[in-house]
């Protein structure tokens, strides 16, 4: 295959180049075939594919745009409980995985690098890389897994929710910065860096809404996030206020109710309330929020250290496409979306999203193998 | 033609609803021997029966014409009246203890193989029918299990003040479904049980048994969503007729059925009352369901008469913890853990959470993944 | 509006947890409405157990110390029983009222509340309730004239009682009692004493 820029080094591609020396699975090239596995995205969905591909014996490539794997959940200070009996929030686990992704013999892992074309089919897509230095690199590979993951909503759509109004009104992934940064110890407001001491969510912010600018749909991990959120205030100092202003509080499934439980047991206050605004209080103190209790039918309004916004997750595709070069056709075949591009979803969904892509890649190369060069030796 | 029943490179997967008949078919098409055990006489699960009452949420009777097509293909061998009642062995080596419930098990998917296991040159001696119940005994081995048991509606008749089983015109979602079924008893019509007239003001009570202790702690997931279906169905049945009511704590749909929500909460014919309903009772002269309760928001307290009241139960495991065919670490309720000590047991589907079929087929993928990373590696033949 | 800027602090709610009978189940609560929609006096409470719940966590002390609904439960316990959070509802209704009235703070003429304060000075002095005592003295709590009207419509209840053999005039003059009733007397008060000291801090 041919590289399209002064940087290429078309040896050193996806597939070609010295394998390491105990990389199992050795692609076999018959026909041209490649059996690697291309996976475009180092989040979790995208790490999980990888992973789980090389761990079925399937030689790997893994492109991360940034400096390093992990995506959003390198970003979170923990995650949401996984177990029973669902009550604490837990290790993202993302230092873990990545480190097993980065020293798989079967994955090769390029950072800080894109995708600059893909042509072909399956079995023999070719590919070019950018490295962040400006080389190219191009190859050939069997399957394509798709794991661009979301992007934040902009709350900056949301001055009426006092965001971009006051700096403590913040968004529940600013909230993830700032308990990483405190790192088990007060989280500090941005405003004064005092430790905030009444905290309130604000669920559902620019999201199930037909407002134009909102999202229509529910990012369905948000209310889990703030019941996790408010325990990390709880878990440090129970004499801490955390109230969680919701319409629906959505926990469902397996485990999402013990741990809302489990929230209420460590005193984290809910009210059924969908929130009019946030605005400065004149004086010095922090935002107010107001809303009217469901329950109570009265209008009511409270001062807060600092407020958590809700808001909602937007894939990374569609028309802000990261690969608008992707040949659309191309998609059925051999390219298969995974994870948080897909919609919006949890780590844990992610996750498996992740290996139900790799199974559907090693598919696509088993296929191509067979249409190409007779049966499998997995059918022997 | 000498077909083994199966080695340790076979992916044993128990329970033939669509999330094992998609482990089935994934772990095939990856290139695995795989052998689908299913207890029941025929496929589909649950989903076969709910598909046409829920014709939006998703097209559940669609992806299961899919997969049913996708059957013949590879090394997928499926045996019905066949139920996996005992598991020893550890990950790569599994026996699995089988009882083949009478008439002889039928085999889909290869039409030149017999399906009669006694054919086969490895059967088990056990397969001698019982004298009794010409029940038969049948061991498989396997290298991994894909466990995809499914769920079962939690029983109604525990929720003591909701009268079900006592007043004839409450039913459960899974009632509902069978009344609004086209080819179901009524022929679709909305007939309540007590005196076959059409049901006008249908009643949906949300959260019957589920996220309450004294039944199941968890939420089910599903029911919002399919309650919110079957109002729809409700009215579009019944137009402009319809009054139609839901009783609800949390509407719990995500992603984007929110439509779903926003349509059905913005007709008229709808309404949505905050409130776990209290108690029902039955009206002295008609026989109507009476529903009792507060609603949380605005304070009102009810006793409406409805023709006919669903109860959205919930989900607990078709097998429960306590009945599985070897230990295996569970959730509180039940459903199988993601956990090592379970080997290369895969839970999928119903059988590990309360999931909707997009993510049983999502879910089950991934165990059919898991299975076959652990008969590759028992078959050491180089990925 | 109530408390302006102090609603929804913890304040009560600690207050509630730390010297309330079963106070620290009231953050448990899911606001489902069971409790309410299942108590049979539900058509007279002004404001039924989940609101009081939720009045809590808005932390409008003075709105639920000094409401008449707190004085309302009967403790027939079809709330607790269908909970789904297994709230001891009536246990933290009966203590949210005992406490308001060991602050001072209960509505003076809440039927309810009078009832059970004529109830236990009846029963503890001489250790059995003296039914028909029990109905005169409540009779006549608002004085003599609204007594005797009172006492008139309910004749034919009282006599049919009577006739049934549940309640005896006779009774209203002698009645039977516990053996040591200045014993019994004693250990009420020792109770009684130990749970003021329990919350004697607060009461500042
Ligand atoms: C505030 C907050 C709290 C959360 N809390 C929890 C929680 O408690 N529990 C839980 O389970 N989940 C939680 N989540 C959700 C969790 O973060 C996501 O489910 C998960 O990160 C999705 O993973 P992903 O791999 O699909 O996408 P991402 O994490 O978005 O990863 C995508 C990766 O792809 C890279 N990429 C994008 N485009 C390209 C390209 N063109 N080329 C190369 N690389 C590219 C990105 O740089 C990124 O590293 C939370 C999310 C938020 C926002
Ligand atoms: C009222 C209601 C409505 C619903 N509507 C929708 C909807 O509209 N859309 C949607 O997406 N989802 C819906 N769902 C959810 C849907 O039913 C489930 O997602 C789906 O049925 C799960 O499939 P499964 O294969 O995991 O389990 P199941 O369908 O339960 O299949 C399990 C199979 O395993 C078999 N089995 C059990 N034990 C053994 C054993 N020991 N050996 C062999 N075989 C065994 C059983 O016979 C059964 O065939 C609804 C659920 C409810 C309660
Ligand atoms: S998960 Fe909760 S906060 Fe997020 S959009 Fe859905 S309902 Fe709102
Ligand atoms: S999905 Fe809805 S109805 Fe079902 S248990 Fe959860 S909240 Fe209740
Ligand atoms: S029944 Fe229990 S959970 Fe429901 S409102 Fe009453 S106290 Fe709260
Ligand atoms: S126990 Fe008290 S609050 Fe509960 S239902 Fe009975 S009277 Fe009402």
């Amino acid at each position: 295959m041919v590289g399209d820029g002064p940087g290429d080094r078309a040896a050193d591609g996806p597939e070609a180049g010295p394998e390491r020396a105990n990389a199992p699975p050795t692609p076999r090239r018959e026909g041209g075939l490649s059996r690697r596995i291309l996976v475009v995205g180092g989040g979790v969905a995208g790490m999980t594919a990888a992973l789980e591909a090389a761990k079925a014996g399937y030689p790997v490539t893994l492109v991360e745009q940034g400096p390093q794997l992990g995506g959003a959940l390198a970003g979170l200070w923990k995650r949401a409980a996984v177990r029973s009996p669902f009550r604490h929030p837990v290790d993202t686990g993302v230092e873990a995985l990545a480190e097993a992704v980065s020293t798989h013999p079967g994955v090769r892992v390029h950072r800080s690098a894109g995708v600059v074309r893909v042509a072909g089919a399956p079995g023999r897509f070719t590919v070019v890389l950018a490295e962040g230095n400006g080389a190219r690199v191009a190859g050939q590979v069997g399957a394509i897994v798709l794991a661009s993951g979301f992007r934040p909503y902009d709350a900056r759509r949301l001055p009426e929710l006092g965001y971009g109004e006051s700096p403590d009104v913040v968004t529940q992934l600013e909230l993830e910065t700032l308990a990483k940064k405190a790192s088990g110890g007060p989280i500090r407001r941005p405003s004064d860096d005092a430790e905030a001491r009444r905290v309130v969510f604000v669920q559902c912010a620019g999201q199930r809404s037909r407002t134009q600018g909102h999202l229509p749909y529910c990012s369905g991990h948000c209310c889990l996030a703030s019941v996790k959120q408010a325990m990390y205030f709880k878990d440090r100092d129970p004499g801490i206020e955390t109230l969680v202003l919701h319409d629906d509080l959505r926990t469902p499934g397996v485990g999402g109710e013990d741990f809302y439980r489990s929230a209420q047991e460590k005193g984290v206050t809910f009210v059924r309330a969908r929130v009019d605004g946030v605005v400065l209080s004149p004086g010095p103190g922090g935002p107010v929020v107001s809303f009217p209790d469901q329950v109570l039918g009265e209008n009511v309004s409270v001062e807060a250290d600092l407020v958590v916004l809700a808001t909602g997750m937007v894939p990374v595709s569609g028309t802000d496409s990261p690969l608008p070069w992707l040949p659309r056709e191309a998609r059925p075949t051999g390219i298969f979306a995974a994870g948080a591009v897909r919609r919006p979803m949890d780590s844990s969904e992610a996750a498996e999203d992740g290996a139900g892509a790799a199974l559907k890649a090693i598919q696509a190369v088993e296929k191509a193998a067979l249409g190409r060069s007779g049966p499998s030796p997995f059918r022997s | 033609m000498s077909e083994v029943v199966a080695t340790t490179r076979t992916i044993l997967v128990v329970g033939g609803g669509i999330s094992g008949m998609t482990a089935a078919l994934e772990a095939a098409e990856a290139g695995a021997d795989v052998l689908l055990l299913e207890k029941g006489a025929s496929l589909g699960g649950w989903v076969s029966q709910l598909s046409r009452g829920h014709p939006t949420l998703c097209p559940p009777a669609r992806t299961l014409e899919d997969e049913l097509r996708r059957l013949g293909a590879g090394r997928l061998r499926v045996l019905t009246r066949a139920e996996v009642v005992r598991i020893d062995g550890q990950p790569g080596d599994y026996t699995a203890t089988v009882r083949l419930a009478p008439p002889a098990p039928r085999e889909v998917g290869n039409a030149d193989r017999s399906g009669d296991p006694d054919a086969s040159p490895d059967a088990d001696p056990d397969a001698v029918p019982n004298p009794d119940t010409g029940e038969r005994k049948l061991r498989v081995k396997a290298g991994a299990v894909v466990w995809a048991t499914g769920w079962r509606p939690y029983d109604a008749a525990k929720i003591e003040p909701y009268g079900y089983g006592r007043i004839p015109d409450v039913v459960s979602s899974l009632d509902f479904a069978r009344l609004a079924d086209p080819l179901g008893p009524t022929g679709g019509r909305l007939l309540r049980p007590s005196d076959g007239r059409e049901a006008r003001r249908v009643a949906f009570v949300l959260c019957a048994g589920s996220r309450d202790k004294n039944h199941l702690r968890h939420c089910s997931r599903v029911c919002c969503a399919a309650a919110l279906e079957q109002a729809a169905h409700v009215t579009g049945h019944l137009g402009d007729e319809a009054d139609v009511t839901l009783y609800y704590v949390d509407i719990r749909v995500t992603g984007s059925l929110e439509d779903l929500y926003r349509k059905v909460r913005s007709d008229p014919r709808v309404k949505f009352v905050r409130s776990k309903v209290a108690q029902i009772t039955r009206d002295a002269h008609t026989g109507s369901p009476v529903l009792h309760g507060v609603a949380t928001e605005g304070g009102q307290r009810y006793a409406r008469v409805h023709d006919l009241v669903v109860l959205a139960v919930g989900m607990e495991p078709g097998v429960p913890g306590d009945a599985l065919p070897l230990r295996l670490v569970t959730h509180a309720g039940g459903f199988v853990a993601p956990d090592p000590a379970n080997g290369a047991i895969f839970a999928a589907g119903c059988a590990a959470e309360p999931l909707d079929v997009s993510r049983c087929v999502q879910h089950a993928t991934v165990a059919a993944l898991r299975a076959l990373q652990v008969v590759r590696r028992v078959g050491g033949v180089e990925g | 509006m109530g408390e302006g800027r102090k609603d929804y602090r913890g304040d009560f709610l600690a207050e509630v947890e730390a010297r309330v009978e079963e106070g620290e189940w009231v953050k448990m609560c899911m606001q489902c409405g069971v409790c309410s929609g299942s108590c049979p006096l539900g058509p007279d409470w002004e404001h039924p157990p989940h609101e009081i719940f939720q009045w809590i966590r808005a932390n409008r002390r003075a709105e639920v110390l000094g409401s008449p609904s707190v004085w309302m439960c009967t403790s027939c316990h079809a709330c607790v029983v269908r909970c789904p959070r297994g709230v001891p509802v009536a246990h933290v209704m009966h203590g949210l009222a005992h406490y308001a009235a060991r602050l001072g703070l209960a509505p003076p003429g809440q039927p309810t509340r009078r009832l059970a304060e004529r109830f236990w000075e009846n029963m503890t002095r001489t250790g059995r309730v003296n039914e028909p005592r029990l109905a005169l003295s409540l009779l006549f709590a608002n004085g003599p004239g609204e007594g005797l009207r009172t006492a008139l419509r309910m004749k034919d209840a009282g006599l049919d009682l009577v006739r049934a053999g549940r309640l005896s005039p006779l009774a209203a003059l002698a009645g039977d009692g516990v053996e040591d009733p200045a014993g019994l007397r004693a250990v009420l008060e020792k109770a009684r004493a130990i749970e003021l000291a329990k919350t004697a801090a607060l009461e500042d």
